[in-house]
Formats: C-alpha cells, sequence, structure tokens
C-alpha cells in the first residue's frame, strides 16, 4: 500500500518534490497509475505514514494537487 | 546544457521516466530562478517563450481586443511598437506618448492619455538605444488606480536593474534570457500577476489534462503550449543563478559606474555627441542602464562601427537598433547611432580601451576635415 499524489500540472508536481527533497522526506516520482484519472503525467508515490507530513507540507508551499489516493504499491 | 542534453534528454512533464523528470527540473528550477529575481509570488506565474519578442506580443495580444485602447512611449522598440501598429489597424485605439531627447516618460501624461476603454499600458523598463530608465512604479500607480493593466518590457533591465513586480504593481513583465540574465538566446518569458488572463497565442499540448481537447486554463501550461526549450532554459537558470549570487544591486552599481565613465569619457572627446539623459540641460536625475548611444562628426554610425570591429576589436551595434521611434524621438533619425553595451563581464580596462579607441578615430576625422 503506497499513497499517491496527482497534480493538475508538472510545475506542482515538481514544486511538491523540490518541498520533499529539501525537508528530506522519501518519495518517488512515478507516472501516474492508470487507476487514477489525473491531469499531469506525473504522480509522486509515498509511504503510507508520511502522508499526513506531506499535506501539511503541499499546503504550506502552496502546491495544487488534485489528490492523495492510496492504492497498492504497483498503483492497482 | 551540456549536462542537461546528456542527462535530461526527455520531454519535460510529458512522461514518468527519469529523462522526462530531470528535464522537467531543470524547467521547475529555471521559473524558480526567475521568480526570485523580479519578485514573483508564485513561480507558476512565470511562463516561459522564446524571447522577450514573443512574451511582449503574448502579451499585448492576449489583452487586446478591437476597440480597446492601448497606450505606449516613443521609446519602444519594435517589439512592441510593431504589435501595437498591427492591432490598430484591427480596430484598437492606440495612443503614443512622446517623451523629450532624454527618453524619460512623464506618468503624468500617461494618466492623461487614460479613457475609459483603455485596457493597458505597455512600455519598456529601460531603452535599448540610450538606457533611459523609466519611472515604472509612478506609472503602475496611476494603472491601478484606473483599473488598467501595465505590461513592462525589462529586456534592458532583468538582471542588472532592481525589478520588484510585486512591490511595484507591475501586472505583465517581459524578459529576455540573452542579455543580463546571462542566459542563451531563445530563451525568455513573461510574468503574469495572478488573477490575470491572456488570451494564448498557441494552443496545444501541455502534458497536463491529456484527455481533454481543451487548452488547460492554469499557469504555466496555458500559455505554454508544445515541447520547451529545456536546453536553453537550463542555461537560463544557471545564468540566473550567477545574478542572484552576484546580487542584482551589486551588479546595477558596478555596471552604473562604468556607464558613467563611459558616458563622461565619450562627453570629453571632441566630435562626439553621448545621447541620453545625461547632457548638461538634464543633470544626473535620470537612471540608467549600461546602453550607451553616441555619434562622431563627420563619420557615419556604419563606419565607426566597422574600424571599431576591425582595428579596435570593439563589437558594437550601428544603425537604428529595431527602434525607429527612439531614435525620432532623440533625434537621430534615419542616420542611427553607434551603441555600446556594457555587461556582467564588461570592465574598467574595457571602457578606457574603448575610450581610447574613439578618441583616435575622433582625431583621426577632425585630421580628415582640415584637409
Amino acid at each position: 500500500m503506497h499513497v499517491f499524489v496527482v497534480f493538475p500540472s508538472t510545475h506542482e508536481a515538481m514544486r511538491l518534490d523540490h518541498l520533499l527533497t529539501q525537508a528530506g522526506i522519501e518519495h518517488d516520482l512515478i507516472p501516474v497509475p492508470r487507476a487514477l484519472s489525473a491531469s499531469c503525467g506525473v504522480a509522486v508515490r509515498l509511504k503510507p505514514e508520511l502522508e499526513e507530513r506531506v499535506r501539511a507540507l503541499a499546503e504550506g508551499g502552496g502546491v495544487r494537487t488534485e489528490g492523495f489516493h492510496r492504492l497498492g504499491s504497483e498503483g492497482r | 546544457m551540456v549536462r542537461c542534453l546528456r542527462e535530461a534528454g526527455g520531454n519535460p512533464g510529458r512522461s514518468g521516466h527519469r529523462l522526462s523528470i530531470e528535464a522537467a527540473r531543470v524547467v521547475f528550477d529555471a521559473r524558480e530562478a526567475v521568480a526570485r529575481l523580479i519578485g514573483a509570488p508564485d513561480s507558476r506565474q512565470v511562463v516561459f517563450t522564446g524571447n522577450a519578442t514573443e512574451a511582449l506580443n503574448l502579451a499585448i495580444a492576449g489583452v487586446l481586443e478591437p476597440g480597446a485602447h492601448v497606450i505606449t512611449t516613443s521609446m519602444e522598440h519594435n517589439s512592441v511598437a510593431r504589435p501595437l501598429r498591427y492591432l490598430e489597424s484591427q480596430g484598437v485605439g492606440l495612443s503614443v506618448i512622446q517623451t523629450g531627447p532624454a527618453g524619460r516618460v512623464d506618468p503624468g501624461a500617461v494618466a492623461r492619455a487614460m479613457r475609459p476603454e483603455t485596457r493597458l499600458v505597455a512600455m519598456t523598463h529601460a531603452s535599448n538605444v540610450i538606457g533611459t530608465v523609466q519611472p515604472v512604479e509612478e506609472v503602475a500607480r496611476a494603472c491601478r488606480e484606473r483599473g488598467v493593466l501595465f505590461l513592462v518590457d525589462a529586456a534592458q533591465t532583468a538582471g542588472c536593474y532592481p525589478i520588484d513586480v510585486a512591490a511595484a504593481g507591475i501586472d505583465l513583465l517581459a524578459f529576455t534570457g540573452h542579455k543580463s540574465l546571462l542566459g542563451p538566446p531563445g530563451t525568455g518569458g513573461l510574468y503574469v500577476r495572478e488573477g490575470v488572463t491572456l488570451r494564448p497565442l498557441e494552443r496545444g499540448g501541455t502534458g497536463s489534462r491529456s484527455e481533454l481537447d481543451m487548452q488547460p486554463d492554469f499557469l504555466p501550461d496555458q500559455l505554454e503550449s508544445g515541447t520547451p526549450n529545456f536546453v536553453g532554459l537550463a542555461g537560463l537558470g544557471a545564468g540566473v543563478g550567477v545574478v542572484l549570487e552576484g546580487g542584482v544591486e551589486a551588479i546595477r552599481g558596478r555596471e552604473e559606474g562604468l556607464a558613467r565613465k563611459l558616458r563622461d569619457g565619450l562627453r570629453a572627446i571632441d566630435g562626439v555627441t553621448v545621447y541620453g539623459p545625461d547632457d548638461d540641460r538634464h543633470g544626473r536625475t535620470v537612471p540608467e542602464v549600461g546602453v550607451v548611444s553616441f555619434n562622431l562628426d563627420g563619420v557615419e554610425p556604419s563606419d565607426v562601427g566597422y574600424i571599431l570591429d576591425s582595428e579596435y576589436g570593439v563589437l558594437c551595434r550601428v544603425g537604428l537598433h529595431c527602434a525607429p521611434w527612439a531614435h525620432r524621438t532623440i533625434g537621430t533619425y534615419p542616420r542611427g547611432t553607434v551603441r555600446l553595451s556594457l555587461g556582467f563581464h564588461s570592465t574598467a580596462a574595457d571602457v578606457a580601451h574603448v575610450l581610447g579607441a574613439v578618441g583616435e578615430m575622433a582625431a583621426e576625422a577632425r585630421r580628415g576635415a582640415k584637409r
């Protein structure tokens, strides 16, 4: 199980990637899983226990997301 | 840029693979750097274009419709003058505020030219012919009071003169990468204040909302269709990084000192006319950037340029500098001027070398005139 964050644009994905890297929070950038409908083709994948921290970071950094979703690690 | 082509050769944001993501990071970093430099509150409000001309066209055509009115100045480059003249032929009202030979715009004259249907004021931040810096803060205030959008052409100032779009109240700011931002040609962009909506010049693939055949309505994607020049943007990001590190104020201070030396030195040469606000009539109250125009009595600008290049290794631009309006304003149309440009890498030795060269040419011209 992982949390997948999806975005309206690549810029927003890059912004969250940047914030997470700065904060030293482990994450991956991956193609958006088919099961999720999202505007931008890149998603951020996280361990579920990081979700609250990342939500707060995203909000504080003004990142626009199209949601946090829980799926199997392969995005199914 | 080389590293970028080797290690980030994917299309930014179009795919989730490593190279595509690296390319998207490059674009993001460049956007953040530019936003920081110009005081944009949010980097998504910075859209990239191929140059300042494209950015100016995007802003002008994105705002104006037939029936609207636009105000500009007699110091504009053709990148503003031509799109506006074209739109005038399509039913847009155009007022051109005439300046004196110093090239400084009177903000009161801009305010007085406003009409109920005025939608936009478009003006340069600094003249590309004589370097005069315009009172953009005052004009911005007049625009804000009347609900008119304000577009600034920062081609000559971004990177070498302080700009804070948020503090100044600038709605739209066009910049080029290849001058004082120390980036490569083929890069530029437009800052768009949040809340200002432009009609895109182009529509197409953005890597977002791919299931829809309608253009996204959010920035930067709305105004950035097609594969971006991310290799160029890698260079732009690096260049802006150097500017941020050096500090615009410090860069400005250095260039201002060199420009003053250059102007004073040229004015002291018998037979040389220097244009711009630095002449005795206007004193030293008007700020200028490091763009200096002059003429040598009895020698055509093209000949001066040729001799400077071939005999002294000084490369400059001669003629009308794509700005016929400005040359009419300063009284050098159609002859034009010889224009010397200072930059980040210019030194006091460069200035001394040019002054020596022009001094020798002036002495030669005087001998020729006596014969």
